[in-house]
């Protein structure tokens, strides 16, 4: 068999050398500019991907009342869903609109996957239509427009109140009174837990430092701002790294774990620190409880305070290569601002971003799974505070990761939760910087 | 009938020539089957990794400007060696496959001398019982495990069992277990198979020479499938050094795994982060330790078989 080998030989080595010349790329244009916004003639197919369960009923909506545009909605998984989108784009067959979630579009622009559609007509007055904070989420603090804000997530704290009335504890409004609470239902019931921390949710310490002020991520001109360990930061870590020490939390409870929902179920933890989203969540996985859970609003830093911030929350997104911008503008100010698609939000257990929400009737229906209480409205106020300036970073997936085995290694015994954002923030110093990316970092 | 003019001298080298080619075209045409698809799916990808290992991305324009990737040289390589993550990933997966490898090899060889002896029929019903946990999908078994280990859903806690299987160092053997119990039947059909092939004279002869039952299997069985052992040592190392759907899916249940848990993993979610040159050096780098590792074994192997 002589020719063969040489034959494998040289197939090996074309191949190889096809793949050399394709990979070095030659440079890729920014996100495409505003300046061709123009309305086809006739009519019109989108591509969109979204999780929600419930949203092709939404589509149909659309469809019916837009007879120039069709929308073909996709119903992907959510956990697989941006890499999907990263590949799909990679291979130039991306859908026109996706939904994104706020922590993720800085990640899309990074990779070039999103259209400025500040220029379109249809999104001319969005500005006016959304919560302020939602706003600078889809602008990315620049003059130009990805996505419309669709949902908004503000975090609030479900608690037991069969529990907080069996041993007479009064409901916290402050965090001091948060730990207080705690110590007291140790000393009554060492089997309850306060509240569960879990590792693998570093998104929530996150978005607890925009509670109070903390702006670990931004942009400086050119440059990405770090600022993981700025002392409000801090604070919230230490905070809980304090909870952890006093054994006043659960840290065996992953999110969305079976022991997580079971835990909800039997009353071994008192409260939950969440978005509004895990109503939804919870009433599903944990249906035993029915009845016992409540809303309050988050503990706050200062007595009388009214802070909070947002954990989750999608936008509609206009992907990078849509060869119809006009139109994708319309479905996703559709999809932010129309009391059509209003509704469909709702039963998916969403906010809206839309401001026309707040006095929408959904706020103010009772929730049987809470005991009857309008708890939409209660997060509704919780959204009204939340810091503007707050932004996600560029590469948000792999700080999460970075953060959340920062935390395992904290949780282990080695270093504080302090500790865990310093080496974080120097993880994503070096994966900025291998993207030769501008880094500076504030603390 | 005619025959054949015999070729003229002149025409012999054309002749032979067309010969030679139509040999070769032949051998190609029924030998490509094979190499294309191995050419398309195995040597494509590798080549296409290792590219894209030696690569960069160079920005300007700030941080969302404009982006090119160029070619950088295997200086990705010194960083996938210096990153913690790395090296305490490899340092588990060895550890994980030395301890591991034997227990299941050990356990597999054991059932299948036992079944080796036993009834025909009553052997054929335990080695598909066996086989069956090798049907269910790794990341299913892996959630069933799982809910079995984690102490709010477990009947071992419920019965008073109270160790902690995934909060705790001790999530290593669990993982472990869920190998043994997947791919253990895998292992049986194989020795099982093997063992069909040793001639029953052998045991014939080693009776007649007064040998039990006992030893027969230690000194007859065990030496003549050998090579079935090596080779599946080989597999279940190679498998171990991989191990990736346990520790993915115990991310979600436990506090003790981190993303790059171990080497693969690291690879892994590096992509999913778009970091996908330094996914790809970390995956070469393993392929690499994998096949030293392996190759090492066999060659240590082998080298003491000629006696």
């Amino acid at each position: 068999m002589h020719g063969v080998p040489k034959f494998v030989a040289l197939a090996a080595a074309a191949l190889t050398l096809i793949t050399l010349a394709g990979c070095t790329s030659t440079p890729t244009p920014t996100a495409s500019a505003s300046a061709a916004c123009e309305p086809a003639k006739g009519k019109v197919t989108l591509n969109y991907w979204s999780w929600i369960p419930g949203i092709d009923k939404a589509v149909d909506k659309f469809n019916a009342t837009h007879p120039k545009i069709h929308v073909n909605l996709k119903t992907v998984v959510s956990a697989s869903a941006y890499q999907n989108l990263f590949n799909a784009l990679k291979a130039k067959n991306a859908p026109d609109l996706a939904m994104i979630e706020y922590a993720s579009l800085p990640s899309f622009r990074l990779q070039d996957g999103l259209t400025d559609i500040s220029g379109c007509k249809p999104v001319a007055n969005l500005k006016k239509e959304v919560a302020p904070w939602t706003y600078n989420q889809v602008t990315l603090g620049t003059k130009a427009l990805y996505a419309t804000p669709t949902d908004v997530a503000p975090l609030a704290m479900y608690y037991r109140k069969d529990i907080f009335t069996k041993y007479g504890i009064a409901v916290p409004t402050t965090w001091a009174q948060y730990e207080e609470a705690g110590k007291e239902l140790k000393a009554k019931n060492p089997s309850i837990a306060l509240t569960s921390f879990s590792s693998g949710d570093a998104g929530l310490l996150l978005s607890l430092g925009w509670q109070n002020g903390a702006r670990p991520f931004g942009y400086s001109g050119e440059k990405v701002v770090l600022d993981m360990t700025s002392p409000a930061m801090t604070k919230v870590a230490d905070y809980w790294q304090n909870l952890v020490d006093e054994k006043l939390v659960n840290t065996d409870l992953q999110i969305f774990s079976p022991q997580q929902y079971a835990a909800w179920n039997n009353g071994t933890i008192a409260t939950s620190i969440g978005a509004v989203w895990q109503s939804a969540v919870m009433e599903s996985g944990a249906p035993g409880a029915k009845g016992d859970w409540a809303v309050a609003p988050l503990p706050q830093w200062t007595a009388g305070g009214s802070a909070s911030a947002n954990y989750g929350g999608a936008t509609t997104a206009v992907i990078a290569g849509t060869r119809h911008p006009y139109e994708a503008s319309v479905f996703a100010d559709w999809m932010s601002t129309s009391k059509t698609a209003g509704p469909f939000i709702y039963a998916a257990g969403g906010l809206l971003a839309a401001n026309h929400g707040s006095t929408d009737a959904e706020i103010q229906a009772p929730q049987a799974y809470f005991g009857g209480q309008q708890i939409f409205a209660e997060f509704e106020k919780a959204s009204r505070n939340i810091d503007t300036g707050f932004s996600w970073a560029p590469d948000q997936t792999n700080v999460n990761n970075y953060l959340s085995d920062a935390v395992v290694k904290s949780l282990a015994g080695n270093g504080t939760l302090a500790d865990a954002l310093g080496a974080t923030q120097q993880k994503a110093v070096a994966d900025l910087t291998s993207q030769s990316i501008e880094v500076t970092v504030k603390h | 009938m005619t025959s054949m003019a015999s070729p003229k001298p002149s025409d012999r080298p054309r002749i032979a020539s067309v010969r030679r080619w139509r040999s070769w075209a032949t051998r190609v045409g029924f030998l490509s089957p094979f190499y294309i698809p191995f050419a398309l799916f195995f040597l494509l990808p590798i080549g296409y990794a290792v590219v894209q290992s030696t690569l960069g991305i160079h920005r300007s324009g700030g941080v969302f400007g404009t982006t090119s990737t160029y070619f950088e040289g295997f200086g990705q390589y010194l960083q996938v060696f210096a990153d913690p993550d790395f090296q305490s990933g490899i340092l588990r997966v060895v550890l994980f496959a030395v301890f591991q490898v034997p227990v299941m090899i050990v356990a597999s060889v054991a059932i299948a001398l036992l079944l080796d002896a036993t009834a025909p029929r009553v052997a054929a019903l335990f080695r598909s019982l066996y086989f069956l946990p090798y049907a269910v999908p790794g990341v299913i078994a892996a959630l069933m495990w799982g809910a079995l280990y984690v102490p709010d859903t477990s009947p071992l806690w419920a019965a008073g069992i109270h160790i902690d299987l995934v909060n705790s160092q001790l999530v290593l053997p669990a993982m472990a277990n869920i190998g043994l119990w997947a791919y253990g039947g895998y292992n049986v059909i194989l020795f099982v198979t093997a063992l069909t092939a040793v001639p029953t004279e052998l045991y014939e002869a080693a009776k007649i020479d007064g040998a039990s039952a006992w030893r027969i299997a230690l000194s007859v069985k065990l030496p003549l499938i050998r090579p079935t052992i090596v080779m599946a040592v080989l597999f279940n190392s190679i498998g171990t050094l991989q191990v990736f759907t346990e520790p993915e899916v115990f991310r979600t249940i436990s506090r003790v795994v981190s993303s790059g848990y171990t080497p693969n993993m690291l690879a892994f979610n590096a992509a999913v982060g778009n970091g996908y040159n330094y996914a790809a050096a970390v995956s070469v780098t393993l392929a690499v330790v994998t096949f030293i590792i392996s190759f090492g074994f066999l060659r240590l192997v082998q080298g003491r078989g000629r006696a």
